[in-house]
């Protein structure tokens, strides 16, 4: 029987900052942006905090790192609770497609090595050859950290991947696999390697459920209701993925769909089965340390963001709430006996802090995935926590020159919220207003893209040719190209770097500084898809609800003018002019499109723009992944500025640096170790 | 033919993140005619068949048709192709998850960074016959599955004999031969722009 988290005393329910800090609470200064550094030089004795709840082990965050790290620390016999400061459980990891790379020799690779089917899911027959299954840890120790290995963007994908924490990755992966399938999660055929997990074998499989009458978990099915439907052009609560819960027949599983959401309400379902708690709504604004810079990590303070329903105002509730504990205390101090996992995500969210690592995020209409998981989510608060107890950071190249990292032109058009899309019927639809108009990379031929100043500034149809191509599995996919051989120079040798070399600068451009500001404000502003109804009728595109928003929400705008067009879409909150120029960037654009030919840009095909109503669609500029993060080994725990290792403070995915690998592998795997080394720390 | 050179045949090139399904060093296509390329390069019906398939092939694809009619008799509906469901297409459609590599509109490209980036079926060639045959039966050498059912196994495709399945060639079987007319009847309805 698992032990349970204990409830120490009442918090106060008016609990303001001052009456935390003379409780004792000397490090872990609370401010209402959870930023405040640690000013007092006393040491803490934990019997002095007063501390609202207790457990042996603290998880922040819900997604791929704390629900893993949860239900392995649980697994092991901890009292774990969990807080989470969007309303629901589930993070990025539940609106991810669910390819899980993990490799080593897992049980996938295992059975689509010798064309089993053991969950009898009723698969076809394996995608890629046995022998690019047969796999160890070694075999993956090798690809995580070849130095030979590059992207067409001529940057290295491993060469920085730091050895001892991959080599903790290696060492697990294969042990990840088994623990996700214990917790009901089932998987596809392998279809090939997720980006950053090696390049020489194939691990990555999907995460899937069956589509069926009811959801059943543990069965690991799911109904059309709480999967979301596509025809109906519904989402349901269960599952935040755009489209809801796609056909998994393509990927080998007729009759099922995949998405991460497959892997977060399993686990999630585990973890509440097994007495894991949650704390919905609850922000983590600090780390409690014995002293400001040394001793053991002793808890945590957190502050109670309800996210409330735009319209009604009423308080957003999780799917499943057994196992909630509702605690609407402003700020509480929650003692963690063994240690706390910082599984809070990276820092794409907080401006100040992403603009370290590249300038160009300073643009704050970048787009990061807010609509799902609130204004909380990514703003680097465990990474800045740990910094403030002493923990040092690694992983601070990694984003350089990688596509995930970097701000990109979306080309789903006419949304705030391209990351974080669902249909109506999810929470998250409330605060995105619209999916957006998928135009595909063909689109670009139909529409202008134009800057706050309404000018052209790049190659529409180059825009889509914006994203390098990340080395991965199978080799001649992208980023690297036949012939490849593990730990080979020429795999970076000038010959290959020329045949491969692919980078755009679209997303350099639009994001250049143009003369709709000036100092100190300097920025780039939103940019827009400019185009007619002709292109619209041509493409089919849906110019509809809930692919536009209606209400308009600032992210499209309709008008049977150009110029009516250019005054109109200052209803957008980062444009703060009208598109200026726009009349006559049509004009010469139109006149362009006459001659065929685009001296300014060399855009190869082109249609003029002429026939009303005319629309401005914001292209979204967004940015998916953070690389840099709290530094830690091979253990999960976090390493302070001298190398030493902050005793019960562990981290993963996002909220940890020191690799460059992406996604679920990634979180999971850091998740589970740090799960399991913080379960077996003294109490 | 060496290699298919995959980046061209998909345009996926900037955008595939996907693992794909074959390594072009290890499956190379080993056969002279370019029909693989078909659905992209955007080759007229008639030179297609010119081009594509000698006389004796064609005898054995008629064949093949033929069959397909005969199937679309006999065969049983399925769950998703009753008649009189106006969006039996559609279901299909998404039931297929078409859109993942073709786009919601069937305008090409991507849903997601994690899928290639499929051709346009706007701009699309093909007539029903081929459209059918391209579904059914696949794209060797690039991530375009064989849906129909038995395809290969149970079925001639193409012109490989049955039980042969063509290197780079996945059998996914999700629909039925009536299934894939009514898809492609959608296909042609919904998104096929008349050239």
């Amino acid at each position: 029987m698992p032990k349970k988290v204990k409830r120490t005393t009442k918090p106060p329910l008016d609990v303001n900052r001052r009456k935390v800090l003379t409780a004792g609470l000397a490090a872990g200064a609370v401010g209402s942006g959870g930023l405040a550094s640690a000013t007092a030089s006393q040491p803490n004795n934990p019997s002095e905090i007063e501390w609202h709840y207790e457990a042996d082990v603290v998880v922040l965050g819900s997604g791929g790192v704390g629900l893993t790290a949860a239900v392995r620390a649980v697994d092991l016999g901890a009292s774990v609770l969990v807080l989470e400061q969007s309303f629901d459980v589930g993070g990025k990891l539940s609106q991810s497609g669910g390819w899980t790379s993990l490799g080593a020799g897992d049980a996938i690779q295992e059975s689509d090595r010798i064309g089993a089917d053991p969950q009898g899911i009723g698969l076809v027959a394996p995608l890629v050859p046995p022998e690019d299954l047969d796999d160890d840890a070694e075999t993956l120790f090798r690809d995580l950290t070849d130095w030979t290995v590059v992207n067409d963007a001529a940057v290295p994908e491993y060469r920085y991947n730091d050895p001892e924490l991959h080599r903790g990755l290696a060492d697990n992966a294969a042990a990840v696999r088994q623990f996700l399938m214990n917790n009901h999660v089932r998987f596809s055929r392998i279809t090939g390697t997720h980006f950053g997990g090696g390049m020489s074998k194939a691990r990555g499989p999907w995460a899937i459920m069956k589509l069926a009458d009811v959801t059943d978990i543990e069965a690991g099915t799911v109904s059309l209701k709480d999967k979301g439907d596509e025809l109906e052009e519904r989402s349901s609560q269960f599952c935040p993925m755009f489209p809801p819960g796609p056909s998994a027949a393509g990927i080998s599983a007729p009759g099922w769909v995949f998405g991460g959401f497959a892997i977060a309400r399993s686990l999630e379902y585990s973890a509440r089965q097994k007495g894991v708690q949650f704390m919905v709504n609850r922000h983590m604004d600090s780390i409690i340390r014995e002293n400001p810079q040394s001793g053991r990590v002793l808890g945590v303070s957190a502050r109670y963001t309800p996210r409330l329903h735009p319209e009604t105002g009423g308080r957003l509730e999780s799917y499943w709430s057994n196992g909630n504990i509702d605690e609407k205390a402003d700020v509480i101090n929650v003692r963690a006996r063994k240690a706390v996992i910082v599984g809070t995500g990276g820092h794409m969210g907080n401006p100040q802090f992403r603009t370290m690592f590249d300038p160009r995020t300073s643009e704050p209409s970048i787009q990061y995935g807010g609509a799902l998981m609130g204004e909380g989510h990514e703003d680097a608060s465990g990474i800045i926590a740990g910094m403030q107890v002493g923990a040092s950071m690694a992983g601070l190249m990694q984003p350089y020159g990688y596509g995930l990292a970097t701000p990109r032109l979306n080309n789903r058009i006419g949304t705030l919220a391209v990351t974080d899309a669902t249909y109506p019927g999810h929470p998250a639809f409330l605060f995105s207003g619209s999916i957006g108009v998928s135009i595909g990379p063909s689109g670009w031929e139909h529409v202008i893209a134009v800057n706050q100043v309404g000018k052209r500034f790049y190659n529409e149809s180059s825009i889509d040719h914006d994203t390098d191509g990340y080395a991965a599995y199978p080799p001649g996919s992208a980023g690297t190209k036949i012939p490849f051989s593990p730990l080979d120079w020429r795999n970076c040798s000038v010959d290959h770097i020329r045949s491969t070399y692919a980078l755009g600068g679209a997303h350099d451009a639009a994001l250049a500084m143009n003369e709709g500001s000036q100092a100190p404000d300097y920025n780039a502003g939103p940019v827009w898809a400019i185009f007619d109804q002709a292109a619209a009728d041509r493409n089919g595109w849906e110019l509809r609800f809930p692919y536009i928003a209606d209400p308009p929400n600032g992210s499209f705008f309709k008008a049977n003018s150009i110029s009516g067009l250019s005054q109109m879409v200052e209803g957008n909150a980062h444009q703060n002019m009208p598109l200026f120029h726009l009349e006559d960037t049509v004009e010469r654009y139109n006149a362009a499109a006459e001659v065929g030919i685009d001296e300014a840009f060399e855009k190869p095909v082109m249609h003029r723009i002429a026939t009303a109503p005319f629309y401005a669609a914001i292209i979204p500029m967004a940015v998916y992944d953070s690389y840099a993060g709290l530094r830690i080994n091979g253990r999960a725990q976090v390493k302070d500025m001298m190398g030493e290792v902050i005793p019960g403070l562990y981290a993963g995915g996002e909220a940890s640096g020191g690799g460059r690998q992406h996604g679920i592998g990634r979180a999971t795997v850091t998740g589970y170790i740090a799960g399991t080394n913080a379960a077996q720390e003294q109490a | 033919m060496g290699y298919l050179n995959l980046k061209r045949l998909t345009s996926w090139g900037d955008g595939c993140l996907i693992g794909l399904l074959i390594k072009p060093t290890r499956f190379e296509y080993t056969g002279t005619r370019d029909w693989a390329v078909l659905p992209l390069k955007r080759q007229n019906r008639a030179g297609f068949y010119q081009r594509s398939m000698k006389s004796s092939i064609r005898k054995v694809w008629l064949l093949f048709l033929f069959a397909v009619g005969l199937a679309m008799i006999s065969y049983p509906s399925a769950s998703f192709g009753e008649s009189g469901d106006p969006n039996a297409g559609r279901r299909l459609w998404i039931n297929g998850a078409c859109a993942s590599c073709h786009g919601r509109n069937g305008q090409g490209g991507a849903i997601s960074a994690d899928f290639p980036n499929g051709p346009s079926l706007r701009k699309s060639l093909l007539d029903e016959t081929s459209m059918r045959e391209v579904i059914g039966c696949g794209v060797p050498g690039t991530r375009m599955n064989a849906w129909l059912r038995g395809a290969f196994t149970e079925r001639t495709c193409l012109d490989a004999p049955i039980g042969v399945l063509p290197a780079g060639t996945v059998v996914i079987g999700l629909f039925d031969s009536k299934e894939i007319a009514i898809l492609v009847d959608f296909i042609q309805l919904e998104f096929v722009q008349p050239q």
